[in-house]
């Protein structure tokens, strides 16, 4: 397993968020955590980056503790796609240099510049290299930063939200594009989402966080209808529709029984 | 910098929007103004005199050995600007993108508010008070060439000189043979421009 998350206790003002959570992803695979808002799903990403330090647990990725590397080796194994990314009056291509920041010496080398250009060129961005971000639309700066998390040639990608205010079309780029990353280096992915059609389509593991707990893990096949229940409280089908599992809610009104 | 110590301290209880900094920066500015008044009220009249005149900030008053001091204080200051110049670029892509690259974001912000504050500190020490430079031509230089620290640091140090150098050749020939101090210069043309940049501002 290239990422292997055990027994994370985080608690926010004496309040448990997240009691013994575990989770494994390996090489090639993408892994969606889902849950009802607030429920720690954006903890649990910033805890395996070591953004946050649990009060218990370990995250290993590549059989190395996140917790005892520096803030440069967590940089250069796990590339983080923030939910908020600042525009600024900057380059793409600067925008996705910068995340060759955790290899960066004194000056950019020749393979620094060839690596952003590489990533540019693998996820179709040459025609956007010279446009700053502050003159792109929501779909492009998310392309943007998942090739600055790239550059950053992590072993594991997590994304927190990565299509929560992109259109359908943009939505189905991004999280194609990613799939399609993480096949062919291969890496893994973990990110949040809120989507469950999305998730289903593009996924290959799920884990649906309840009570700060793991209610359910596993692959998108196996998904029941009780499951999505249980977690969010709505009733729903799931149906396979021209090769894709969907997920329709049962009915449009509240109270669900 | 004891003022940067509390406005930090104050950031780190309120988080540091730049509304809980501006306006801890307000609060204290008028603590300052009272304690600036309250020495020029049982001063006699040398001391006050030579209060004033600190105010209005003017670069003849400093001799080589002052020049020497501000020199090396400065350049080491630019170069720990210049070395933290990815870790500025990675803040200005977000707090949580910056701490994905590595950066350690808020010893980044607490070390840069107390070197730009030693700076300032041992400037105006020297020079007095010479407003809206250090305001206006990162400013106006981040318009031209964009918010690459690679690029703004060296670009708004020198555009800095420049005008200061500038201002202080106009006000010395604007009522020669009077030297006017060059911070009411700086003060005309600062204000307007910083009017201006508001306005202009691009939008979120």
């Amino acid at each position: 397993m290239i990422l292997s998350v055990n027994n994370i206790h985080v608690a926010y003002r004496g309040r448990p968020v997240l009691e013994g959570l575990a989770m494994t992803v390996d090489r090639g695979q993408v892994l969606t955590i889902l849950g009802p808002n607030g429920v720690g799903k954006t903890t649990l990403l910033r805890c395996i980056n070591a953004i946050l330090k649990p009060k218990t647990g370990t995250v290993m990725v590549e059989n190395a503790d996140v917790f005892r590397m520096s803030a440069g080796e967590i940089a250069r194994q796990l590339g983080y796609v923030a939910q908020r990314n600042d525009a600024g009056r900057i380059t793409a291509f600067d925008a996705v240099l910068l995340g060759r920041k955790p290899h960066l010496g004194w000056r950019v080398s020749g393979k620094d510049l060839r690596t952003v250009d590489g990533a540019l060129k693998h996820l179709g961005l040459e025609h956007l290299a010279m446009r700053h971000l502050d003159e792109m639309s929501g779909g492009e700066l998310q392309k943007v930063c998942i090739a600055r998390a790239l550059v950053q040639e992590p072993s594991v990608l997590l994304l927190d939200e990565p299509t929560s205010s992109l259109d359908l079309k943009n939505q189905m780029e991004i999280l194609g594009m990613l799939r399609r990353v993480v096949r062919q280096h291969p890496l893994a992915a973990v990110m949040t989402m809120h989507d469950l059609n999305m998730a289903l389509r593009f996924s290959d593991l799920l884990l649906f966080i309840r009570d700060g707990k793991v209610y359910w893990t596993g692959p998108k096949e196996e998904l029941t209808s009780q499951v999505v229940k249980e977690v969010y409280g709505v009733p729903v089908d799931i149906l396979r529709h021209r090769g894709h599992w969907v997920v329709v809610p049962q009915s449009d009104e509240a109270p669900w029984t | 910098m004891g003022a940067s110590l509390v406005i930090i301290a104050i950031a780190r209880i309120r988080g540091a929007s730049p509304e809980v900094m501006v306006l801890s920066g307000v609060a204290l500015g008028s603590l300052f103004s009272a304690g600036t008044m309250f020495l020029q009220y049982i001063a006699d009249d040398v001391q006050l005199a030579n209060m004033v005149f600190w105010a209005f900030g003017d670069v003849s008053r400093a001799g080589w050995p002052e020049v020497a001091l501000m020199f090396v204080t400065v350049m080491a200051a630019m170069v720990f600007f210049i070395l933290n110049r990815w870790n500025y670029n990675a803040i200005d892509a977000g707090d949580e993108t910056a701490r994905g690259l590595g950066v350690r974001v808020e010893w980044v912000r607490l070390w840069g508010m107390l070197v730009a504050s030693l700076v300032t500190a041992v400037i105006v020490s020297f020079l007095g008070i010479i407003g809206f430079v250090g305001l206006i031509c990162p400013h106006m230089v981040r318009r031209v060439i964009g918010d690459d620290h690679r690029f703004l640091l060296p670009a708004s140090a020198l555009a800095g000189a420049c005008l200061l150098l500038a201002a202080d050749t106009a006000a010395r020939l604007m009522l020669a043979p009077r030297v006017l101090p060059v911070a009411i210069l700086t003060a005309f043309l600062g204000a307007p421009t910083f009017l201006y940049l508001l306005i202009r501002r691009r939008g979120p």
